[in-house]
């Protein structure tokens, strides 16, 4: 009997053994097997998610809260990336499918979790690495269309993802929204690709004329194609349903699909939209401070930016000189291989130019800044100092000494403001110490800061120029030199806040 | 009885081993490209030497669950007066003298080349691009994927140079115009153009897509 049960056991063994074999030749089938599939409550659980997991340190941080090991650490995204990543860790995580319309070939097959080119990798968290890669390999801005549909205002939630014109080349995802119908919106750029594994947040709409900007053809500048029109690529984007991916149904065929965005008038689409989804209001004070605070984002990023360059030109320097690490000889070999080389090496090429200049950067942070002033002054003239704390009003006070004038007025009158580190005060260097949002936005005002990345830092925060800003002699390729028309930039603020006053 | 019992189990490993080796070998038996694989060194000059051969195309694999509706054309463009055999030009025609567009804007010029060892690469030149997506370079694999290659001739240049580098890849086999038209009203119209001559068009509207290719026009009905 015991001899009997022991044979048992054994068969019973074997028996696991070859299931446990033969179902992992199977899982090794596909980068992960789908378990469920999507529905209402699967997006609901996709919202949430998001609004827990999708925070700036999701790929930088070693261990979770628990202290588990982050599988995710280590992955670096550009904005793009970082829109599909987000929906395939929720649906590898959940065991429902992931597809996204073929980026290559119009009517080729649809590319899914389902591959099997990713089988000599062991499943799990290695393989889904390669899936991510393989997808940011083929995907980019210009191909989330693809894969998303236009949605009404009221459709808007978590996970809509928010993609600008070919003009500007960039994509956020919602993260969450705020009573006030306010976004958190998680974002990277290239450069905070290079730059390290943390991503970015904010917590305002985008500047709707720049998500919708004309796109300018670069071979005939004289040509321009609208964005914000019906039809368009660009704005406010939910994810195709799986089944109309693989169906290769037309966008406007896609259920919920909605061109209200495009009706409504750039001027009144962020105030449509919060309208849409504000279930309490936000006080004047609240708002001036939400759009400082994310310009005092915009300065922190600004800097690791611009730092990023500097490491870039310092290391490229060492290798120029000999005295460089061995593995950093790549920086003078990428240079050496440039067929357009400056004759100059101190100046970036084209690539290193690319990606480390920053005019769409330094224009949201001026379209922020504006936005404020023009907030706190509408909020001051009609109901005065009392509808602001008491430190909030002190710290306004110190960034728009005059409010009372007109942005580009205030520009001209504008002096160092006295006790403006109290608020957004950030480090550039050893040398140069800390510099204030107050200053910053001083300097923006008057045209001094420098998206051109052959200058130092020094030349890019608006200090006297060295002989190390080589701006004005190095070649600067298609960069435009930043124009900053504050009246331009208050009457687009002006009428936005017209807008909103009206429809909330 | 120790022995027999660590024998029996050793046996029953192995068989099972030995059961899912042949279960994947069937399942490998059509060939498989997978990413792990995929990396091919354009930058080496013997890739480039072989003789071409006529391989297999995977591109123009159509998906067989596509849940359309074929209906006659006039329910996709009321105007459209067009035969079998007609060119598309005539077709894209009456298209534009019926329907005001916005914008005709060339999206991407793609080249599509044969490689020295058959592979079929896809080069595109795209319009208003950021700098890293201005020249893409994909090999097409045999699951009809794209897989990306990056490293390639001036793959780190200008857009000129990097084209210029890129089609040294293998050999031109075709080079199609893409543009992209959208209507005041949203109609949205891609059309294809190889040689001057008009190879394709597709024109949506809500549900409709009226596809005109191979000198044949249908409307589908989602």
């Amino acid at each position: 009997m015991k001899n009997f049960l022991i044979r048992k056991k054994h068969v019973a063994l074997g028996f696991a053994i070859s299931a446990a074999l033969a179902f992992s030749s199977i899982a090794q089938a596909q980068v992960w097997t789908d378990e469920n599939q999507w529905s209402e409550s699967w997006e609901q659980s996709y919202h949430q998610w998001l609004k827990v997991n999708a925070q700036k340190n999701m790929f930088l941080k070693e261990t979770n809260a628990d202290g588990t090991l982050n599988p995710y650490y280590g992955i670096r995204v550009d904005c793009a990336d970082l829109v599909y990543a987000l929906r395939i860790i929720f649906s590898f995580e959940n065991k429902l499918p992931f597809a996204i319309k073929n980026p290559v070939v119009a009517n080729g097959p649809a590319a899914t979790n389902g591959t099997e080119r990713f089988n000599k990798t062991p499943a799990g968290i290695l393989r889904l690495k390669k899936f991510l890669n393989w997808t940011f390999d083929m995907a980019s801005s210009s191909t989330i269309h693809r894969d998303t549909y236009p949605v009404a205002f009221k459709d808007v939630s978590a996970g809509t993802i928010i993609v600008t014109s070919k003009q500007n080349h960039h994509s956020w995802t919602i993260a969450e929204i705020y009573k006030t119908g306010n976004p958190r919106l998680i974002f990277n750029s290239t450069v905070g690709r290079e730059s390290g594994f943390e991503i970015q947040q904010r917590k305002s709409w985008p500047n709707p004329a720049w998500v919708y900007q004309d796109v300018v053809s670069e071979s005939d500048p004289t040509k321009i194609t609208p964005a914000y029109v019906p039809g368009s690529l660009t704005g406010l984007r939910n994810w195709i349903p799986i089944e109309f991916i693989l169906n290769k149904t037309p966008v406007a065929a896609v259920p919920g699909y909605s061109e209200e965005q495009f009706l409504v008038g750039i001027g009144k689409w962020k105030s449509a939209l919060v309208k849409a989804l504000q279930k309490i209001p936000e006080t004047m004070d609240q708002t001036v401070l939400r759009l400082l605070s994310d310009a005092c984002s915009d300065l922190d990023q600004r800097v690791s930016a611009v730092n990023e360059a500097e490491v870039y030109k310092t290391k490229l320097a060492m290798a120029i000189a000999g005295t460089g690490a061995e593995v950093d000889k790549g920086y003078l070999s990428e240079v050496e291989q440039d067929k357009s080389k400056p004759s100059d090496l101190r100046c970036m090429i084209y690539k290193s130019f690319d990606q480390f200049s920053t005019p769409s950067r330094d224009r949201r942070l001026l379209d922020a800044l504006v936005q404020a002033r023009v907030y706190y002054k509408h909020a001051l003239e009609k109901y005065g100092e009392k509808s602001f704390s008491v430190n909030n009003l002190a710290i306004y006070k110190i960034i728009f000494p005059h409010i009372s004038k007109s942005a580009a007025e205030e520009a001209q009158l504008d002096v160092t403001p006295k006790g403006s580190k109290n608020f957004c005060s950030i480090t550039l260097n050893e040398r140069l110490g800390r510099i204030s949002l107050a200053e910053v936005k001083r300097r923006l005002f008057v045209g001094k800061l420098s998206p051109n990345p052959n200058d130092s830092v020094t030349g890019r925060f608006g200090y006297t120029k060295t002989q190390d800003d080589l701006s004005s002699y190095c070649p600067a390729y298609d960069l435009n030199p930043m124009t900053v028309d504050l009246n331009k930039s208050e009457d687009e603020a002006i009428k936005e806040l017209q807008s909103a006053l009206t429809d909330l | 009885m120790k022995n027999k019992i660590a024998f029996q189990v050793v046996i029953l490993i192995a068989a099972t081993i030995i059961g899912v080796l042949i279960f994947k070998n069937k399942k490998s038996v059509a060939p498989q490209i997978t990413g792990d694989d995929q990396v091919i060194d354009f930058s080496d000059p013997k890739a480039k030497v072989a003789l071409e051969e006529e391989t297999t195309v995977y591109r123009a694999q159509n998906s067989s669950n596509q849940k359309v509706v074929d209906v006659e054309l006039k329910k996709c463009a009321s105007f459209l007066e067009y035969g079998a055999g007609n060119s598309l030009e005539l077709a894209q025609q009456q298209i534009k003298a019926n329907i005001q567009f916005q914008s005709d804007e060339l999206e991407m010029t793609e080249f599509q080349l044969r490689s020295a060892t058959g592979d079929e690469i896809i080069v595109q030149n795209n319009s208003n691009e950021v700098k890293k997506d201005q020249v893409r370079v994909f090999k097409m694999a045999k699951d009809g994927l794209p897989d990306r290659v990056k490293d390639f001739p001036n793959a780190n240049q200008s857009r000129e140079l990097k084209l210029e580098g890129a089609l040294t890849l293998g050999r031109l086999i075709k080079k199609i115009e893409k543009f992209r038209a959208v209507s005041d009203s949203g109609k949205e119209m891609f059309y294809e153009v190889e040689e001057g001559k008009t190879i394709r068009i597709s024109l949506t509207e809500g549900k409709s897509q009226l596809l005109c290719e191979d000198l044949k026009c249908s409307c589908n009905q989602f």
